[in-house]
């Protein structure tokens, strides 16, 4: 310890010192401003350093939110589910181990799905991919690793540019691979012309 | 005094372990992109993100059939591999081939898309081969690396390396397309 004198902490008495006044109200008022401007700092420093950081993860936020899936539309009671210009319904849900006379690989099986789509878009063709979500988050794509041609698609047609010439038909097919004995939960329909993060999801009748 | 003091202390305190946080975080994580290497071994099924593989080995010629032989300067490697995704159907990003001194060789171009990656869905595995061209005498001493996909592009990941056994031979190099496998083969 330094035999200096030492500054006196703020507000408080030196030794030796007759018994200190109560602090005077110019000292209040010091004390008080420097409580005010510390805390001021601090919340300014921590609004600049969140706003930086709303900034630096703009992208990465846009990108998540834009292109996942989010936000689900379920069927209406009469099992319709629309989005934007497309509606669709999962007629029915069937199970096929040859298509064609092709089967499909040891362990596996086709899954054949019909639908009905109504579709308003008549300005550009638009297609929606199918997509069926099993309970452990597996999401089997449709027209992959499956027997081409009709009736069956790989994408659903949902929107034309030539309604006349070219229209949406109402009744459409794919078929899916899945293992066999997984646990499907649902179908899912997906578009890049839907609302960012919004898809239709149709529970699967098993 | 102290009671004033402490407050701006903090702040400064608060402003430059951030800055350094951050700093450190560009510095190993952005800017060298890749970051945490995962090692993993012939023969056995691996999982790096949403990949899982199974790489069982590579053949390395100096001549590759592609409607006629085409000799290279160096060597051809195919990779004989197996791989499929967790959880949905992705084409995956292709892998490279690091050599010993770091340096890395990727898809060689004008031979098409067959000794290119393929598509592979969740639990369905497809066995193919994928084509390099290497200066010979790295060929003892290559590993594949798997980079699988990035949700996140700003965030840290982890890439898979798995040192190769590369068979040498004289006859031409043959590619072909991927094909499906039967629940539980590789």
């Amino acid at each position: 310890m330094s035999d200096r004198p030492q500054p006196e902490p703020y507000g408080a008495a030196a030794p030796g010192d007759a018994p200190s006044a109560p602090p005077s109200g110019l000292d209040n008022n010091r004390h008080r401003r420097g409580r005010v401007a510390s805390t001021a700092a601090l919340l300014g420093l921590l609004a600049a350093l969140a706003g930086w950081a709303w900034f630096a993860t703009e992208n990465a936020r846009e990108g998540w939110w834009t292109f996942g899936q989010h936000v689900a539309i379920g069927p209406d009671g009469e099992g319709w589910a629309s989005i934007d210009t497309v509606g669709v319904a999962l007629v029915s849900v069937d199970v096929a181990t040859e298509i064609d006379g092709v089967s499909p690989p040891t362990g596996y099986e086709y899954l054949v799905l019909d639908f009905e789509v109504e579709a308003t878009e008549t300005e550009q063709y638009r297609s929606c991919t199918v997509e069926v979500r099993d309970a452990e988050g597996r999401q089997f794509l449709a027209g992959r690793e499956v027997p081409n041609g009709d009736p069956y698609l790989s994408e659903l047609m949902c929107g034309t540019s030539d309604p006349a010439e070219d229209p949406v038909p109402g009744a459409q097919s794919t078929l899916v691979l899945v293992p066999v004995g997984a646990e499907l939960v649902s179908v899912r329909v997906d578009s890049n012309e839907f609302p960012p993060a919004a898809f239709i999801e149709l529970p699967l009748p098993f | 005094m102290r009671s004033r003091r402490w407050p701006v202390i903090a702040m400064i305190g608060l402003a430059l372990a951030i800055g350094a946080g951050a700093n450190a975080v560009e510095q190993n994580h952005l800017a060298s992109g890749w970051h945490t290497v995962a090692r993993g071994d012939e023969g056995g099924d691996l999982t790096v993100g949403n990949l899982q593989v199974h790489v069982h080995g590579a053949v390395a010629s100096p001549v590759l059939d592609d409607d006629e032989p085409v000799t290279s300067p160096g060597s051809f490697v195919l990779v004989d591999l197996s791989y499929a995704t967790t959880d949905s159907w992705f084409l995956p990003e292709s892998p490279v081939l690091v050599d010993g001194d770091g340096r890395e060789y990727t898809e060689p171009s004008g031979f098409g898309s067959a000794g290119g990656v393929w598509m592979a869905g969740p639990d369905i595995w497809y066995r193919g081969g994928l084509l390099f061209e290497v200066p010979t005498d790295v060929v003892d001493d290559l590993s594949i690396e798997f980079r699988p996909e990035r949700t996140q592009a700003l965030l840290p990941s982890t890439v898979l390396r798995v040192p190769l056994t590369v068979s040498l031979s004289a006859e031409p190099l043959v590619l072909g397309y991927p094909t499906v496998l039967a629940e539980g083969e590789r």
